[in-house]
């Protein structure tokens, strides 16, 4: 509890020191950006996903569109081979076959791209119009930035999950920008990230082994001296699951690429600057308290069932009520005080979070979906948790 | 940025604060309970003091048995109620165990009291009720143990709400280290709780509730 409320009152405090500066960007200047897309049978958004890339208000004549195709079973190639006819700065190139994953198609893309700058996107995500010329400014003003991200937004929430995805996209984009503040943005999201070719290529470009090559990515950038900046001036809006399994299975994914993330650099803690100081400990204390928190929760409730099925089996014997009334009256300690304090200030931060994004934040925000968020959403997430630690040990994990 | 960074120390040093309020809130709230608790056992140790000088001062007179039962009755349940009260705080506490520990002990004494008071009445005035003492494990951490508890007190209050002119439930918690509970417990030859005495009976299997109605009240016509 001591640490949750120490993480919320960070957010809290960071927001208040640094307010006037959270929309702000540096000015920039248009040059060359090879934009590299991934793809795997996206056939369904690719063609709006490079459409919004070449109608961004960035000069055509210095973007190159290159799109890798991870040899899809649907039609995105074909697809892809029409915008190669039409435009002659958008080009395709296919892994020999089928990686399993982001890493190895985007690393494809760097090799082949003729700029400096980078920025990979996802086939299924579409940038605004001034995301590029927003976050270039961050890489052209600081050399010693590698990687700039943006708010990843839900596009398009239509159904009950998508719009809880929609709320939390929007939190955790403002708590990134949060985190920029004080130097600790841990990931560039695969939706649209910018970076400069020569810091990727001098760390080693994405590890393809990893279930989350853009957390991994920053952290490397990171223990080399690099930064990581978040821009919260532009937004991406990138596709959510719709369903129950894809989110789980997404998440599972995630848990595990972070997990793995985290035990390859466990090595610098307390090291390598913010990474060391910040970063790392702060995810491990996520991950372990949320271990922790559904450890102490099975607990008490296998134990508190236990006691509740014995009695009403002795009660049957006996003859007598299964329930008095003083069993359900409940006198709260002051840790339950706390704890309801806690929830309330949580609750309280996570509308402030969507207030301050209002404006970029497309679907519903109402009280009922974010309460949702915040007491059902949140606490499936130590279960994805065991799941990804579970799969991550037994080895049995696949894109 | 560097405004920013501070953010760290002041959230630590908020925190602490917080935290720090929220102890001294629990402790006073908690304060209040232990008070609440104290005085509750001092005016209920002051009562039956009460009670046992009017029976040796008031001898010559002639005091109704009737009356004695009712404020013996009245008493027993006032001391119930409080005792489940403090059994709340006690599940709650965090900071004042000791303490409440310490009054459940003086409760544990009192209901001795009670029930040596309902035997002195019960030998003089031939009186129709039947103590039922209810020997129990405080803050016990067995499950098993736990359930069969709750079921035990469930029985005794429902035989209790269905006789309550007739029931004295005199509960006693076995293991407060009290000396005159430990000389009681061995000579009913009780040995493990939970467990029910009825006039010498021990009882430590879980009962039909119209079984323990039938012992309760055969017992006392033999």
């Amino acid at each position: 509890m001591f640490v949750g409320l120490y993480m919320l009152s960070l957010f809290v405090f960071i927001y208040f020191n640094s307010r006037k500066e959270i929309f702000s960007s540096p000015s920039s200047k248009p040059e060359p950006v090879s934009i590299v897309m991934p793809c795997y049978n996206d056939g369904e958004h690719i063609g709006e996903a490079i459409e919004s890339l070449l109608h961004m208000d960035y000069p055509k004549e210095l973007i190159e569109i290159i799109v890798v195709d991870d040899c899809s079973k649907d039609n995105s190639a074909q697809i892809v081979r029409r915008y190669c006819e039409k435009y002659s700065n958008v080009r395709l190139f296919s892994t020999s076959k089928n990686s399993g994953g982001a890493a190895e198609p985007t690393n494809l893309g760097i090799m082949n791209a003729k700029y400096n700058y980078i920025a990979v996107a996802d086939a299924d995500s579409t940038p605004e119009k001034n995301a590029l010329s927003k976050m270039i400014g961050f890489l052209q003003k600081d050399s010693s930035v590698a990687g700039v991200t943006c708010p990843v937004l839900a596009k398009k929430p239509e159904n009950f999950i998508q719009r809880l995805q929609a709320i939390e996209y929007a939190i955790i984009a403002f708590n990134r920008k949060l985190l920029d503040m004080v130097d600790s943005v841990y990931v560039t999201p695969g939706p649209f990230a910018v970076y400069r070719k020569k810091d990727l290529i001098s760390v080693g470009l994405f590890d393809k082994k990893n279930m989350t090559q853009d957390i991994e990515i920053v952290w490397r950038l990171l223990s080399n001296g690099f930064k990581a900046r978040m821009c919260l001036d532009t937004a991406v809006y990138s596709a959510t699951p719709e369903r129950f399994g894809q989110w789980w299975r997404q998440r599972v994914r995630w848990n595990i690429g972070g997990t793995q993330t985290l035990i390859k650099y466990r090595k610098y803690v307390f090291r390598k600057g913010m990474l060391g100081l910040f970063i790392i400990p702060f995810f491990a204390f996520s991950l372990t308290l949320g271990l922790i928190g559904l450890l102490l929760f099975s607990y008490l409730f296998v134990k508190r069932s236990i006691i509740s099925y014995l009695s009403i089996h002795y009660a049957s014997y006996a003859n007598t009520a299964f329930l008095r009334f003083q069993d359900l009256t409940f006198q709260p300690t002051i840790l339950n005080y706390l704890g309801i304090m806690m929830f309330v200030l949580g609750v309280s931060f996570s509308f402030f979070a969507l207030f301050i994004m209002k404006d970029k934040m497309i679907g519903s925000r109402n009280i009922f979906n974010v309460l949702f968020y915040s007491l059902v959403y949140l606490m499936i997430y130590p279960f994805i948790m065991i799941t990804g630690l579970t799969k991550l040990i037994t080895g049995r994990y696949s894109w | 940025m560097v405004g920013a960074k501070s953010s760290f120390w002041q959230a630590l040093i908020f925190t602490i604060l917080i935290f720090a309020f929220g102890i001294m809130v629990g402790v006073k709230i908690e304060d209040s309970w232990v008070s609440k608790s104290n005085l509750a056992v001092t005016n209920s140790e002051i009562e039956l003091i009460d009670q046992q000088i009017v029976g040796r001062v008031v001898t010559d007179f002639n005091l109704s048995c009737i009356d004695s039962k009712k404020v013996l009755f009245d008493f027993a349940d006032k001391v119930y109620s409080e005792a489940l009260e403090l059994e709340s705080y006690s599940s709650a506490s965090k900071f004042s165990s000791e303490q409440l520990s310490l009054i459940h002990r003086r409760y544990d004494l009192l209901r001795l009291g009670i029930l040596s008071d309902a035997s002195s009445l019960n030998r003089v005035c031939n009186l129709s009720f039947f103590p039922v003492v209810y020997v129990f494990d405080y803050a016990t951490e067995d499950i098993s143990l736990k359930a069969k508890q709750l079921t035990f007190e469930k029985v005794l209050e429902e035989l209790k709400t269905k006789n309550p002119d007739n029931i004295l439930l005199i509960p006693i918690a076995a293991n407060l280290d009290l000396y005159s509970v430990e000389v009681f417990l061995k000579g009913h030859n009780v040995k493990e709780a939970p467990a029910i005495l009825v006039d010498g009976k021990v009882l430590s299997e879980i009962t039909d509730i119209r079984d323990l109605e039938n012992i309760v009240f055969e017992s006392n016509k033999q």
